[in-house]
């Protein structure tokens, strides 16, 4: 895979990082309290799915004899549920790889863009207040015309950032630009505040129905404000200082790339800077890994032969080692006096059943939380995915009974 | 308490509150529901907690609202009475559901209702991009009336949005809409989303309305000869040899003008002057190259970016060799580029020279060579292209087919005063005192808000310029006087003694501005500039510069900023002291290899950067957000429009109960046909309070439809009224329908149907016309596409005679087929409630909810009249459906994208389109479809009048409309039905003008 030397090479470093990091000044925010530590959602969805005879374990309950994938996270079995054969319905249309844009929307029609809400936003929406970044999201490659699957409740997509540098860049470096951005907010509120004053005199001549859309805009100005108050109040903070930097990695392996996404999302939260990190591992053509011939895309068609599913295996084994290292990284890590694995509640899931043949059911979840009662696999046949979307949204504390097209709530603790 | 006796005695009538509303028909629903339902919803049982007995008729209770859909819901589903209970008859059931299907109708559309009022109502995106260009006094391609603006546009099908254009509302996410309607008061809402992205496009076209630049200077443009490199064996090609003096087009290819290919370079308004001939209109070559020969050539000027293309106007050049000079005035933005086009000429296919030599020049024709004969490939080209070259000499010699000759182009700049008007009206003459930021800002809001305002309304605004430190902005002085450049030969690392060495070329650059392209070299050259500069006041000044390679700025021969060495493009300061006066500059530059620029500019003392280079170090558009490149008074004063243009009296229009005031209904107007604020003619007749006269309105009326702004009516008010909104939402792909979105055919269906309408409207045209007509209108690519006729010509769309009786009238023009297809199959019963909503103006009643929509056991037929007709067996559809269905089918004839079909894809009998109506009559096709409608004219006229009337006041119409409507109806059919009548009697309506 790859470059084996610089695999190893990074894997050690980090788990040095881990130690040598700086830690933000948390405390001088306000956001971390010591006796309740925060919860925070990792979202990986991987696009060309995984092979699921190698995933997926052939009985329900306590995970005995592990399939080779599902092997890689053996570390963390303790926390796992895996729940198999959801039914994403309305994934169903459409042809190609089109449908997986709606794989995290509990719904997705490209009519109701108000449907078109994606959980990690959903849930972002509920836990984001505090942070800098309401939420962020990562891809593995190109955004390409199917790749986006971040919506929020607008219906309009979220910026998913592929390159590293412009993560780590968000993160942790100051930009020039975010000086002059204060001032501008200044600017901003003060115009708002004006308008606010001025808008009261033409409040109080109207009619009841005028009324309530005049204080419908009332409202909208009062929030507005809020929102640059809050990018006002960042922008006068300095960002945490992290012992990091961005090694050499190839673009094209996935093995490199996700690995380094990995890093910069496990920091991400680590340092507060979200509590909602959602990781794409997209469908990309250039996908290959140098002593493997063949990329990603093709093997993934990889028409049941054998030699094929074989070199398959092995770049999902890749991806997987990344996760489990990462999810063994947050374990390492203490933030306020729990790990941040802890604190954290982690989603697999694929946007396709196969992607050998294309299919939009039998999907795939794997959910990471150290609160879980027991652990194992469940095959849920046709249950709809938004059913663990709602169950997942609930764990956050959202007083929510329905999300997209569920029909009741999974239990993700039990 | 008895709760069935529980019927309000009073009904409360008030604007915004429910009604609390019984309906005295659910009366006649209870022997039913006690003799069926009871048993298991009563007081003994109540399954599913529902208990029926003691249910209430109050429908404005949202939760017995619920109820009673639930009831309606299981008897069409034939759920309910269960299958081992006693079954009700069938007519029964039947009665039941129509009845509480009515009900429940209209407790919908009570809970809809505004109380025949406009609710304050938001100015939608369209309106606000319009307003922002009038009231800023904007210009370009994105603000023209007819103008779409940006969408979140789907292309693929897939999620993946993009926005198109730089429409300064790209952001806005899509405004809501009912029943196509998307300026309706009550609909429209406000969100803090929304409201941020409105201060931020506000501070973006304020922005755009700021020229802190010195006054651009455009050379005039003038080419002649070849305008373009034309390729490989276009006769064309050929041609340029021939006759250097002018280009020939012979074909109806875009033609644009190879020297300004990346665009123009200043937005502004041009003068642009085509020197042209036309010959042999009539010609013996008509077989071969087949062209109209009764009208004469038709040249086209557009404007193109990229893939957008905007038409700007057409001339008709005689085919009759007489050189003539056509000139249009038009607004060219920034990189875009002027594009003829020959549009009713011959196409490339037909323009071979071999082909047309064979033909018509048979004895001279020689042999073509032979790949055989000539092994070697490349010999073999070489000999093919001389064969080619010979046969398009001789063709050309002596070309009897028809074609134009463009002698000549010019393009010339028409810059008025500067700043423009846009700059002057926001900043005056930027003195920073306060009287005049006090009148400038009460002038603004006066028009921001469209009435008169008392000053101190708007004294939060001034205040929060004021209490900025202001001080007056200080212009400058353009570029560099008497700006000479010495070009020098040399490979250096590092700057050169110039001055010890001799110059290859030396020259003066007009337009004072450093351009590194005058040297002709691209790389291992030196340049050195010099000039002088008029520096405004005492101070310090920053001068910056980023150069690739070494280059270094020298004000009276003191380094102001230097960057030597091999290196690439990086920003670089250095500040210098300058007293007021003339000062010499002197700019030094090498290029060791390439790539290799130079940029450069200045600031200081009070004054906005200000570029020295052709290309400027920053972005000049939109410098709101880099609050250090802009004057504080300007930057104070963009605070204070931006509060007024995020006031609610700017962004709702603003109403009182009762008749309109004067303001008021020049705006309501303004919005109406042109979707923008009211101009100065409408300003001041209401200022002088003769708006309201009604001879004035109805001079008023005919002066806005004559207006190019009109077009935003004609654009939104069709789609409104027949659902265009519906097109692209579902856009036929692959396969047969590749050519939709390859040749992007469905802007031109929309353009089709608002044509259609458009002339109608001008043309004093009567409303039949909508249902029936011997012409309509197309283009090359309708015509091919759509209609399969070749003898269309021309990008734009032209009238066309019809001789099928099918094809005439605006509804079945295959805009609309389209919109009320999905792209994959057609449907009765879309195209159906189509018909009774938008044109009859008789919507039938929802579907239940939860329905499929073909919910029967429909196994085992075929077609889709099979499956409708065993649909219609079901008594809970066919209350609906016997008035839905026959109003589809006529249609069936029109496939997805509207083009003919007489039978189905994979099926061998013609398609029936036969269908009863519900009141017995049988129609047979979509002639006689026509026909029926014809006969029902009164009904679309009623439809035709309320949706205007809708469009205008930006309110739902409702049952106390209705006499004024019909009043509307009775006077139009008067003046023989003609649609601008009903436009008039629209704004003389007691409905459009109280609120």
């Amino acid at each position: 895979m790859g470059s084996k030397n610089s695999n190893m090479k990074r894997r050690t470093f980090l788990k040095g990082a881990g130690v040598a990091l700086l830690l933000p000044r948390l405390e001088s925010l306000g956001q971390v309290d010591e006796a309740k530590s925060p919860r925070r959602l990792l979202t990986i969805v991987n696009h060309l799915s995984f092979y699921q005879p190698e995933l997926i374990p052939t009985t329900d309950g306590a995970f005995e004899k592990s399939p080779t994938l599902l092997a890689e996270l053996t570390d963390h079995f303790k926390h796992l549920k895996v729940v198999s054969g959801l039914d994403n319905p309305a994934v169903q249309n459409g042809f190609g790889h089109t449908p997986c844009v709606g794989i995290l929307s509990g719904y997705f029609n490209k009519l109701h863009r108000k449907n078109r809400l994606s959980i990690d936003q959903a849930v972002a929406d509920h836990i984001g207040g505090d942070t800098r970044f309401k939420s962020l999201v990562f891809q593995a490659g190109e955004n390409l015309n199917f790749s986006q699957i971040s919506w929020d409740k607008h219906g309009l997509p979220i910026k998913q950032i592929d390159s590293p540098h412009k993560i780590f860049n968000l993160l942790f470096q100051i930009n020039e630009n975010e000086m002059t951005q204060q001032q501008v907010l200044a600017e901003d509120r003060s115009i708002l505040d004006a308008v606010l004053s001025q808008a009261r005199s033409m409040e109080k001549r109207l009619n009841a129905a005028d009324r309530a859309k005049m204080d419908e805009y009332l409202t909208s100005v009062r929030e507005a404000e809020k929102t640059v108050k809050r990018r006002a109040y960042w922008a006068d903070r300095s960002k945490p200082l992290v012992n990091y930097e961005i090694e050499n990695f190839d673009r094209k392996s996935v093995d490199d790339y996700v690995g380094t996404l990995m890093d910069l999302a496990v920091l991400a939260l680590q340092t507060d800077s979200t509590r909602a990190v959602t990781v794409q591992i997209p469908f990309w053509e250039g996908f290959k890994e140098s002593d493997l011939s063949g990329n990603y895309h093709d093997l993934s068609h990889h028409g049941q032969k054998q030699e094929k599913i074989k070199k398959l295996l092995m770049l999902e084994q890749s991806i997987l080692k990344r996760i489990n290292t990462s999810l063994s990284t947050m374990k390492e890590r203490i933030v306020g006096n729990s790990s941040l694995f802890d604190q954290t509640t982690t989603l697999i899931t694929a946007s396709m059943g196969s992607a050998n043949s294309h299919n939009f059911d039998d999907l795939p979840a794997l959910v990471f939380d150290s609160r879980m009662k027991t652990a194992g696999h469940w095959q849920k046949k046709d249950v709809p995915m938004s059913n663990l979307y709602l169950g997942l949204l609930q764990l956050f504390g959202a007083e929510q009974d329905r999300f997209g097209e569920s029909t009741s709530a999974l239990d993700l603790l039990s | 308490m008895n709760v069935t006796r529980n019927v309000p005695f009073l009904v409360f009538m008030t604007m915004s509150i429910p009604v609390l509303w019984a309906d005295h028909a659910l009366v006649k629903v209870k022997p039913f529901i006690r003799q069926h339902c009871v048993e298991c919803h009563g007081p003994d049982k109540q399954k599913g907690e529902i208990r029926l007995d003691i249910l209430k008729h109050d429908l404005s209770d949202p939760v017995v609202l619920e109820i009673w859909q639930g009831v309606l819901d299981q008897l069409n589903l034939g759920e309910m009475p269960p299958q081992k209970q006693p079954q009700p008859e069938e007519v029964k059931v039947k009665e039941v559901v129509n009845l509480l299907t009515q009900s429940l109708a209209k407790a919908y559309e009570k809970t809809r209702s505004t109380g025949g009022q406009t609710v304050l109502r938001r100015l939608n995106r369209h309106e606000l991009r319009n307003t922002f260009r009038d009231l800023l006094y904007l210009n370009g391609a994105d603000y023209r009336p007819d103008a779409s603006g940006s969408r979140l546009v789907d292309n693929n099908g897939n999620g993946s949005v993009e926005r198109t254009g730089n429409d300064p509302l790209r952001f806005f996410p899509e405004d809501e809409e009912e029943d196509g309607f998307f300026n309706l008061g009550d609909k429209l809402i406000m969100s803090d989303f929304l409201l941020k992205l409105t201060l931020e496009a506000v501070e973006e076209v304020l922005g755009q309305a700021t020229h802190l630049e010195a006054q651009p200077k455009v050379a005039i443009q003038h080419f002649k000869g070849h305008l373009s490199k034309p390729r490989g064996r276009e006769l064309e090609a050929f041609c340029r040899e021939l006759y250097p003096s002018f280009t020939g087009v012979y074909c109806n290819e875009p033609l644009r003008p190879d020297v300004v290919g990346r665009g123009l370079p200043v937005s502004a308004r041009y003068r642009i002057s085509v020197e042209v001939s036309g010959h042999n209109q009539k010609h013996p070559w008509g077989e071969l190259l087949p062209t109209n020969q009764n009208e004469p050539h038709k040249l086209s000027l557009s404007l193109r970016k990229g893939r957008e293309l905007l038409p700007v106007t057409q001339w008709d050049v005689k085919g009759n060799g007489q050189k003539l000079t056509y000139t249009v005035e038009t607004w060219i933005d920034q990189q875009w580029v002027p594009e003829l086009n020959w549009e009713n000429g011959p196409t490339k296919r037909e323009l071979r020279a071999d082909l047309l030599m064979k033909k018509y020049r048979p004895d001279q024709v020689t042999k073509a060579p032979d790949r055989k004969v000539i092994i070697d490939k490349k010999e073999y080209d070489k000999a093919n292209n001389e064969w080619w070259r010979q046969m398009s000499f001789i063709l050309l010699k002596n070309f009897e087919g028809p074609f134009l000759r463009i002698h000549s182009v010019k393009i010339e700049p028409l810059i008025g005063s500067w700043p423009p008007k846009s700059h002057v009206a926001l900043y005056g003459s930027g003195s920073g005192e306060e009287a005049e930021i006090r009148r400038l800002m009460l002038a603004f809001a006066e028009r921001a808000f469209r009435r008169p305002i008392k000053p101190e309304l708007i004294e939060p605004y001034i205040q929060l310029v004021l209490k900025q430190k202001v001080e007056p902005v200080v212009t400058l002085p353009r570029g560099i006087q008497n700006l000479n450049y010495r070009v020098y030969e040399g490979q250096w690392n590092k700057l050169p003694d110039f001055d010890a060495l001799k110059p290859v070329v030396s020259g003066e650059i007009i337009n004072g501005l450093i351009d590194l392209r005058v040297s002709q070299r691209k790389e291992k050259f030196g340049m050195v500039f010099t000039g002088t500069l008029s520096v405004p006041r005492d101070g310090q000044y920053v001068f910056e510069m980023a150069s690739d390679d070494g280059g270094r700025v020298l004000i009276n021969g003191e380094k102001a900023v230097e960057h030597d060495g091999l290196h690439g493009a990086q920003l670089k300061k250095g500040n210098i002291n300058l007293k007021a006066g003339k000062h010499a500059i002197r700019v030094e530059y090498f290029a060791y290899g390439q790539p290799n620029s130079f940029r450069a500019g200045w600031s200081g003392a009070g004054m906005a950067h200000t570029k020295l280079t052709v290309d400027s170090l920053r972005d000049t558009k939109n410098n709101r957000k880099k609050p250090n490149q802009v004057p504080l008074l300007i930057r104070a004063l963009q605070d204070g429009y931006a509060a007024i243009l995020c006031s609610p009296q700017f962004l709702y229009l603003d109403e009182s109960p009762g008749k309109l005031d004067d303001f008021a209904l020049a705006s309501r107007l303004s919005y109406f046909l042109w979707s923008t604020m009211p101009d100065d003619t409408l300003f001041a007749l209401a200022r002088s309070g003769k708006l309201s006269q009604s001879a004035e309105l109805r001079h008023q009326v005919d002066r806005m439809l004559n207006d190019p702004k009109s077009a935003a009516f004609i654009q939104h008010f069709p789609a409104a009224w027949l659902r265009l909104d519906k097109l692209g939402s579902m856009p036929p792909s692959g396969g047969d329908y590749q050519f939709y979105k390859n040749l992007r055919v469905e802007p031109m269906l929309a353009k089709q149907v608002t044509t259609y309408f458009e002339d109608i409207l001008k043309s004093h045209g009567k409303i039949e016309k909508f249902i029936d007509s011997d012409y309509t209108y197309m283009n090359q690519v309708l015509g091919k596409w759509i209609y399969r006729r070749e003898d269309i010509r021309g990008s734009g769309l032209q009238k066309v005679a019809l001789n099928d009786p099918r094809r005439g009238g605006i509804f079945t023009l295959p805009g609309l087929m389209t919109a009320t297809a999905n792209g994959v199959d057609t449907s009765p019963v879309v195209r159906g409630v189509w018909v009774l909503e938008n044109i009859l103006g008789t919507p039938p009643a929802p579907p239940p909810p939860d329905v499929e929509p073909l919910p029967t056991d429909t196994r085992g037929a075929a077609s889709i009249r099979e499956r409708l007709d065993l649909h219609r067996k079901n008594e809970a559809c066919a209350s609906c459906h016997v008035k839905i269905d026959p109003m589809g089918f006529a249609f069936e004839n029109f496939d997805v994208v509207g083009r003919w079909r007489d039978k189905y894809r994979g099926d061998s009998n013609p398609i029936d389109t036969s269908a009863v109506l519900s009141n017995g009559d049988k129609i047979n096709d979509i002639v006689e479809f026509k026909q029926m409608l014809k006969a029902r004219k009164p009904l679309i006229v009623r439809n035709l009048t309320s949706k205007m009337l809708v469009y205008a006041t930006g309110r739902k119409m409702e049952a106390t409309d209705r006499g004024e409507v019909d009043q509307i109806v009775t006077q139009l059919a008067k003046k023989e039905d003609r649609l601008r009548e009903l436009v008039h009697l629209v704004v003389q309506s007691k409905i459009f003008r109280s609120k």
